[in-house]
């Protein structure tokens, strides 16, 4: 039982870890500045290795999480620890809700600070390399630790509480379930799909995503509450 | 190339630059290439529309880059909407 509730914080971390915006914004940008300049193999190449150097920086950031979750705590969160868990996911929540995505934007502009954002732009439209875009999501996933990084805490805490054999599959459950959103945009790309189709998607959809990681967030942290603390006291 | 030279305005601590038909057109070429449209009817809606805002450029002291892209996004609009929308959300998207 206490395997499954683990294994479903890990899926359900992974889950709001995807529905975070900087990743596909990213990549999308890459098909923009790629596309422009590169015929559609090469394209196909960059954001393949853009979508693998995020999946290994995220497989990275949370192996390290288990690892230090072991070293520090003996492989068990404190309930204190795991109530401030529970109290900065609860803040996430409410800083989607209301930071998240830029207000006065028509389009999709996050939170990241403008001459971030432009320097990522200047990236993707120096990009043609596979090195390069494997760097480059790298960097997206490592900018994107604000947010992610607590629910990373949270899946890494469950992680370890888990079989051994199990754990390697969790963590990839966990990287494959972050980048699915990637994994889909491209799929559908290569099908047919065209960037305005996939970002004019995301546009009139942003209040949705907006509303959901939030509550994500929260059902979350009032799990972890219910699991973690509540159920072990 | 003809090259138009505006006088320079201080807006909020950014400097507007020289305006240039070709690098217009080179970026509505680019949008074209995005979206796969064919080379040549892309070359035949760059000119226009870069002639179009050379025009609209001429008739004004003072432009600043947003009303540049604003204007060349309506004008590309007449001929492809998408290729409007993608040149209006450049720098929209992160």
């Amino acid at each position: 039982m206490n395997d499954l509730i683990d294994l479903f914080i890990v899926i359900f971390a992974g889950l709001v870890h995807g529905m975070l915006q900087l990743g596909i914004s990213a990549l999308v940008l890459l098909y923009h500045a790629s596309l422009g300049s590169n015929i559609k193999r090469k394209t196909k190449e960059l954001t393949l290795n853009f979508i693998l150097g995020f999946s290994l920086f995220t497989g990275l950031a949370i192996s390290s999480i288990c690892f230090f979750i072991l070293v520090i705590f003996g492989g068990i969160m404190p309930a204190a620890g795991v109530m401030v868990l529970f109290m900065v996911l609860s803040v996430l929540a409410f800083f989607v809700w209301f930071v998240y995505y830029r207000k006065k934007s028509e389009g999709t502009e996050l939170w990241i600070p403008r001459s971030f954002a432009k320097f990522i732009t200047a990236r993707a439209q120096k990009t043609d390399d596979n090195v390069e875009a494997f760097s480059l999501g790298m960097l997206i996933a490592c900018a994107e630790a604000p947010f992610a990084a607590a629910l990373m805490i949270a899946a890494g805490n469950s992680i370890v509480n888990m079989p051994q054999g199990l754990q390697i599959i969790s963590v990839l459950v966990y990287v494959i379930i972050s980048a699915a959103p990637m994994w889909i945009a491209q799929m559908l790309i290569n099908r047919g799909k065209t960037v305005v189709e996939v970002q004019k998607w995301r546009v009139r959809n942003k209040d949705f995503f907006k509303i959901m990681t939030g509550v994500g967030f929260i059902t979350l942290a009032v799990f972890l509450l219910a699991f973690k603390i509540m159920g072990k006291s | 190339m003809k090259k138009i030279s505006l006088r320079r305005k201080k807006q909020a601590g950014k400097t507007v630059k020289g305006f240039s038909t070709l690098s217009l057109k080179r970026d509505i070429m680019r949008e074209g290439r995005v979206l796969n449209r064919h080379v040549g009817a892309m070359e035949l809606i760059a000119d226009k529309v870069a002639k179009e805002v050379e025009k609209w450029v001429l008739e004004r002291g003072e432009v600043t880059k947003a009303d540049v892209d604003r204007v060349t996004a309506a004008r590309i609009r007449k001929y492809d909407a998408d290729v409007a929308y993608l040149y209006r959300n450049r720098g929209k998207i992160v």
